[in-house]
């Protein structure tokens, strides 16, 4: 077995890959967290830090979207550092976000956002942190694509370096500005995959009210604690910045039912629990859909 | 001029090249700081092409400056590879072993500028 990617252009193959939601989320922790190889020369991707290691995931994330018939797209970007005296002393920092967009069965230019970042710690599987984000995405992206009616277009983003300042995301809200897209709402969603007191519970980070009502709706309807904190330090807030309508949703880490093993080499396939992720799956699902559904009857 | 004014000459311009593609590359995603320093030295070099003792101070100070810029790049990468890893990835592979390699580039090209520096005046 490989010890690390060995990155490049090597082609990443999702044969036979899983029809079942269920199974495919544990193919897809399985695979991006290094417990199994994701390309036909046995690369296994160990962690999804380095530029290669990275680039071996969005070959992988590209492949997942286009198995949901989703045309993946590529927002490449450069942003300056923090300190401006950094940038005199090294270069930029450099990623790419990938993105796909299910489009409104209705007519509509307004966009809900759905996103996970991608990327990893060093040496770090990156299982839960953010493995699992990126498989609950997918698991609410095919179900939402079996809807008959839609009224917002859904995009699907994968964020690169949420671990070095909310890079990706940043760069990704500065690219929807641009391109002058309405967003409704933005969810983004960071590590779901610890559930040690198994009472399924999920933590919404500075909902909007009207999102916040939302998801608890769905939350008391199937028998699930919400809890909403303050937490600002991952993706949503890039979002807020700029006025959108955010949330993040993550497993309790405020209430410190989270996994111990965040950054670490302990990160990995192993200590995720799939009927947690499938619950908040479900959950997550039936709020987009009750969002992409609400006043349709009435209109 | 000669084959060695002539070395002298591109290193110099190289070196100041090098940092005006740097400020160029990050007037484009909105930082300006690099570019402003960048056409300073530039700058003070034209003003000071004819001038031979203000060009020498010139490149005695940009020089310098080249020396502690690699310098700092060196020392960060060292303590970033053997004293505590920086958290920041793109950092921890910008001062790796191609960020050290330009680095010592840059270096030794500050030692050569500082230590010619009287040849090429004189011509």
């Amino acid at each position: 077995m490989l010890t690390s990617c060995s990155g490049g252009k090597e082609k990443v193959l999702l044969d036979n890959f899983p029809q079942d939601i269920h199974k495919a989320q544990i193919e897809i922790v399985s695979s991006l967290s290094g417990n199994q190889s994701i390309t036909s020369e046995g690369s296994v991707l160990n962690a999804r830090a380095t530029v290669q290691e990275r680039e071996l995931s969005r070959a992988y994330l590209v492949e997942l979207l286009t198995q949901l018939s989703i045309e993946p797209n590529e927002q490449h970007y450069r942003q300056k550092n923090s300190n401006p005296l950094v940038d005199i002393l090294v270069g930029p920092f450099k990623g790419t976000n990938i993105y796909g967009i299910l489009p409104a069965t209705l007519q509509t230019d307004q966009y809900i956002i759905l996103g996970a970042h991608y990327d990893t710690a060093r040496h770090c599987p990156g299982a839960n942190d953010n493995a699992s984000s990126i498989a609950l995405l997918y698991g609410v992206a095919k179900r939402l694509s079996e809807l008959k009616t839609r009224k917002y277009n859904i995009l699907i983003v994968f964020f690169d370096q949420e671990e070095e300042e909310l890079i990706g995301s940043k760069a990704f809200v500065r690219y929807i500005r641009k391109k002058k897209y309405t967003i409704h709402s933005a969810h983004t969603f960071d590590q779901i995959g610890w559930d040690k007191d198994k009472d399924r519970a999920i933590e919404l980070e500075l909902p909007s009210i009207e999102l916040e009502e939302v998801y608890k709706v769905q939350g008391i309807r199937r028998g699930i604690p919400i809890y909403t904190t303050k937490v600002n330090s991952t993706d949503h807030q890039s979002f807020r910045d700029i006025g959108i309508n955010a949330v993040g949703i993550t497993e309790e880490y405020v209430n410190k039912d989270t996994s111990p093993f965040k950054d670490t080499p302990k990160d990995t396939f192993e200590t995720i629990n799939f009927q947690y992720l499938e619950s908040t799956t479900n959950l997550v699902y039936e709020v987009i859909k009750t969002i992409v559904s609400k006043n349709i009857k009435d209109e | 001029m000669s084959r060695n004014i002539n070395t002298y000459f591109i290193v110099l311009s190289l070196s100041i090249l090098a940092f005006i593609g740097k400020g160029v590359m990050y007037v484009l995603i909105g930082s300006y700081i690099p570019m402003i320093l960048s056409l300073l030295v530039l700058g003070v070099f034209l003003i000071s092409r004819k001038r031979n003792k203000l060009l020498l101070i010139s490149i005695k100070f940009w020089a310098i400056a080249l020396i502690i810029w690699s310098l700092l790049r060196i020392l960060i990468g060292s303590l970033n590879f053997f004293v505590k890893p920086l958290t920041e990835n793109h950092l921890h592979q910008q001062l790796g072993i191609k960020g050290t390699i330009i680095s010592l580039i840059f270096l030794g090209t500050g030692i050569y500028l500082l230590r010619k520096r009287h040849s090429y005046s004189k011509n």
